[in-house]
């Protein structure tokens, strides 16, 4: 279970997190939406570890974020302006992450390429921005995580694109992957989540 | 070929370029002068503003390559690296320990380019190990102050500090030889002749009499700074947001 304790985040004197208060189970889909600057991508970056709470903590299974652990576990992360090594293909930017904790083999990373239907040779500096994207999600589910964060991670892609995500995330909740989705997608919303979180000026609630 | 691959090739150029300076400009300099120093002779022989810049050339590329190495690490694709390694504290001791074994490296490549190239040096009487343990404590200590300055400034600044702090040091340390500039202006001690691995003739009886610190204290000093500087970079980094 990922618990959000009255959660805080001040940014240069402007609240971007006002006391939000969650519990996110694995298994479950939450869909978070809410307008440009609502603090969607705040609440993802908090959970990740890579924020630190100004006020209130992030419990990751009964461990708290920056005292206990620096980061989540088996995590899985798309976040905005993240780039793979430009200069090799997909096959070696998968080896090269999953060589870190060596959690993944040849056959897992071949297998997360054809689930997101990505098979090029290419360097990924001429991938375009679907191909890249199709690339990140790969990364993202590629050592089975528990936890699975993405923000907007329907940018970029096509309508096979958006089905192909559609079903990856389908499957790894079935796995029992807790995955918590930014999206101002609305089909998203109604497709595949089964709670969709509202939020606004810094405050979450379930709608 | 990235960034990595042009600065190993320039840190090289620059050692041979060092190398070569150092043959034409010196009649009899010191054996491995890149780490012992410019020659102190009783006619008082003058040194010049390029010896200073030579003498710190490979330093300045061993800057700029390491330059960025907390920064990859918490901005883009490092981002991706971070959060698999579970551990920011672990992160930082493992990028630390990566530049010691880079500059090691380095240092031995520099050693091979001088003992290759010593015909018509004069060999010195001193300790090579102390010599070139001097100088690795040193330049690390220098290093681990542009990773810890990286987390808190841009990456280019902290660089710019470093380069300034270095060539300052080396300039300071020439004009006098005064305690608290040793203990404050660490960089200019990578030169044996700053950090007493080798005393110069000339400078013995002054030196044993005054209440300079010795070798050991110094390099003591160096290490329990480096020491303090990656803990402070891992409490910085503890509690910093990566955006």
């Amino acid at each position: 279970m990922i618990e959000l304790k009255n959660v805080t985040k001040v940014l240069k004197k402007r609240t971007v997190l006002h006391q939000v208060s969650y519990q996110f189970h694995h298994g479950q889909v939450y869909g978070l939406y809410g307008p440009n600057g609502s603090g969607k991508t705040m609440i993802l970056r908090a959970i990740s570890g890579l924020i630190v709470p100004t006020d209130g903590e992030v419990i990751i299974d009964g461990k708290i974020l920056h005292k206990d652990i620096s980061f989540p576990p088996k995590t899985g992360l798309i976040i905005e302006h993240m780039e793979l090594l430009p200069q090799y293909n997909a096959m070696k930017n998968l080896q090269l992450l999953a060589d870190i904790n060596k959690t993944a083999v040849y056959n897992d990373i071949e297998e997360s390429l054809k689930r997101v239907a990505l098979s090029s040779e290419l360097p990924v500096k001429k991938y375009s921005l679907g191909m890249k994207q199709r690339l990140n999600i790969a990364q993202a589910i590629l050592e089975k995580p528990d936890l699975i964060l993405l923000d907007e991670p329907a940018n970029a892609l096509d309508e096979d694109g958006t089905k192909m995500l559609h079903q990856v995330i389908q499957e790894e909740k079935e796995r029992g992957a807790c995955i918590i989705m930014a999206t101002h997608n609305k089909s998203d919303l109604e497709t595949i989540c089964d709670h969709v979180l509202k939020i606004m000026d810094g405050n979450l609630e379930e709608i | 070929m990235n960034r990595n691959n042009y600065s190993k090739i320039l840190i090289v150029l620059s050692i041979v370029f060092q190398n070569c300076y150092f043959h034409v400009r010196n009649n009899e300099p010191y054996q491995y002068i890149f780490a012992v120093g410019f020659r102190i002779n009783e006619e008082s022989e003058t040194v010049l503003p390029l010896d200073i810049l030579a003498i710190c050339l490979p330093v300045i590329f061993f800057i700029f390559y390491f330059s960025g190495w907390y920064t990859d690490y918490v901005e883009g694709y490092g981002r991706l690296l971070i959060i698999r390694n579970y551990s920011r504290t672990r992160m930082i001791l493992n990028q630390c320990c990566r530049m010691a074994v880079h500059l090691i490296l380095f240092q031995l490549i520099i050693t091979a380019v001088y003992h290759w190239h010593q015909q018509g040096f004069t060999p010195f009487s001193g300790s090579l190990l102390q010599i070139e343990t001097g100088y690795f404590i040193t330049i690390y200590v220098l290093l681990l102050f542009q990773f810890f300055l990286e987390t808190w400034m841009p990456v280019q600044i902290a660089s710019l500090i470093t380069n300034l702090y270095l060539i300052s040091s080396v300039i300071l340390q020439e004009q006098t030889v005064s305690g608290w500039v040793k203990l404050v202006f660490i960089p200019g001690n990578f030169i044996g002749t700053h950090n007493y691995a080798l005393i110069p003739a000339v400078l013995k009886t002054d030196i044993e009499n005054s209440a300079l610190p010795g070798y050991p204290a110094l390099m003591l000093f160096e290490i329990a700074v480096g020491v303090l500087l990656i803990i402070f970079a891992i409490a910085v980094c503890r509690k910093k947001d990566i955006l």
